[in-house]
């Protein structure tokens, strides 16, 4: 795998960027709108 | 370095955006600490606002924080980054027009803040107090910054995109994300709104936000501040190539899943507090991958520390860096957070990440910055430069072993128990114990903003002074 395809496209980087930002707030944030109910 | 050798030199930069952001960076730094140390006053004497409730701490202290991050440090990153993006991209900046409303929108949000926070008009929530209307042209000035920075990048006539710009791209798609995400909410007058997401998940949200548009934006954006000024200033390459590529994906992927440590022993799951936990305490490795990086550029460099302020406030941010985000790791671990939390050592890591790292990381590089944009053969007097290293230094060193002291203490006073059970301290006990350290780390803020003050002396006279000016000739070279 080279870094250099990542490197010369702008447009590739950004939405491995986004991609990569995006995971943590996906596992740790949705699954909180649904709760288990306790009572 | 081939491309260094091969640098067009008939491009005509654009800089009058960047003179201005830079000044008004440095503006906003002097007002903000101004105002950080008017409110650790406060906490030496407490009535010191006068029963005033515009000038009360709980009003004044996110004025602080909104000032230094988003004014200071914001416009900072803002300057850099148009400098940057042109000269590692060889090319003018793009969208000129849109580049200077950037510029007066964000002075706008500025004042806006200046104004709306000492009235007690805030969300509430922490780095994101901004009301709606407020968040909403944030929301507008923010997306056309990303426009001008990517619109210029996305012109290069170079074919690789430059490290320094990689975190720059990361650190402003990732807070457009952060900021719109965590600013949803149901206006219910013009200046009071409340967040759509319902307990828990709105702490979640929150922590998600505001440990990464402070804590990824005041390292991923000066990480690429650093991986321009400091090359650039000791003349050295960037040590490793291959290790700022691992250490880039690895820190902003790891970097957005530590939020949930603010919420240790909440209402938020067992399992994200864990997560949290464990993401802050890998997130040490890519952490400290930027700061060898930055360290080992000065190979061949050293010696440059005798002489070079510049270089000074560099290796001193880096290992500030270094020890802030060690800190910060350690201080995630359950246990250890369960004697740090709500205590002052918070107060210094912050302040040991806020003023080592990103204030020095920031001064060094507008040190750099003022003669080159403003075609001067340099700073008007390496003398200041050097005071105010000094002072910057000693001021921070202060205030965090003032933080250390006492947050440790705090925690410890807290939880001591006698034999029958009973707490060993009442709480005033604690505070009066603590008020030393307030006078000490008053003290370290008050060294700190003199040396800001000096800055924008310096600064002012490298403007103004004739003789710096460099001929026609020379201005090719630069």
């Amino acid at each position: 795998m080279k870094h250099e395809i990542i490197e010369k496209n702008l447009g590739l980087m950004g939405i491995l960027i986004f991609l990569v930002v995006s995971v943590a707030g996906l596992v740790e944030i949705v699954p909180l709108f649904f709760p288990i109910r306790c009572s | 370095m081939n491309t260094l050798n091969n640098l067009k030199t008939d491009i005509q930069y654009e800089y009058k955006v960047i003179k201005q952001l830079t000044i008004m960076a440095i503006f906003w730094g002097i007002i903000g600490m101004s105002i950080g140390v008017f409110v650790a006053s406060e906490l030496v004497w407490p009535d010191l606002n006068n029963g005033i409730s515009w000038l009360s701490f709980g009003r004044l202290r996110p004025l602080h924080t909104n000032i230094v991050i988003f004014g200071f440090g914001a416009t900072a990153l803002m300057a850099t980054s148009f400098y940057v993006a042109q000269r590692t991209c060889q090319t003018t900046l793009a969208f000129k027009n849109l580049a200077s409303f950037v510029f007066w929108g964000w002075q706008f949000v500025l004042i806006l803040a200046l104004i709306t926070l000492p009235l007690g008009i805030t969300t509430t929530k922490e780095y994101a107090e901004l009301e709606w209307p407020i968040a909403l042209i944030i929301a507008v000035v923010w997306i056309s910054y990303a426009i001008v920075y990517f619109g210029t990048v996305a012109k290069r006539t170079v074919s690789h995109i430059y490290v320094a710009n990689w975190f720059y791209g990361a650190f402003i798609i990732t807070v457009t994300l952060l900021h719109v995400v965590n600013h949803l909410s149901l206006p219910v007058t013009f200046t009071k709104s409340y967040s759509i997401y319902p307990g828990a998940v709105d702490a979640m949200v929150q922590w998600w936000y505001g440990h990464n548009a402070v804590g990824f934006l005041l390292t991923a954006g000066f990480l690429g501040m650093m991986y321009y000024f400091v090359p650039i200033q000791v003349k050295r390459p960037i040590y490793s190539y291959r290790l700022s590529i691992v250490h880039f994906w690895a820190l902003i992927g790891i970097y957005m899943w530590a939020g949930a440590h603010h919420l240790h022993y909440s209402a938020l799951p067992d399992w994200v507090q864990s997560i949290g936990m464990v993401f802050s305490l890998m997130l040490l490795a890519p952490s400290w991958g930027g700061m060898i990086n930055g360290i080992m550029t000065f190979s061949g460099a050293w010696h440059k520390l005798k002489t070079d302020p510049i270089s000074r406030f560099f290796i001193v941010c880096l290992t500030f860096y270094g020890m802030s985000t060690f800190e910060g790791s350690f201080m995630a671990i359950k246990t250890v957070n369960s004697l740090s939390h709500n205590t002052d050592w918070t107060i210094g890591h912050v302040h040991s990440g806020a003023l080592g790292w990103v204030s020095m990381i920031s001064i060094g590089s507008i040190y750099v910055l003022i003669p080159r944009i403003f075609d001067k053969r340099d700073m008007y007097s390496i003398k200041l430069m050097n005071v105010h290293f000094w002072l910057a230094t000693t001021g921070t060193l202060l205030y965090v072993t003032a933080m250390w002291i006492s947050g440790i203490m705090q925690g410890l006073m807290w939880r001591a128990i006698d034999d029958d059970g009973t707490l060993t301290y009442a709480f005033i006990e604690v505070v009066i114990a603590s008020h030393p350290f307030y006078i000490m780390r008053l003290f370290g803020g008050i060294l700190f903003l003199f040396g800001m003050i000096i800055m924008a002396y310096n600064v002012a006279m490298t403007i103004k002074e004739k003789t710096l000016e460099l001929s026609k000739n020379e201005k090719v070279m630069v």
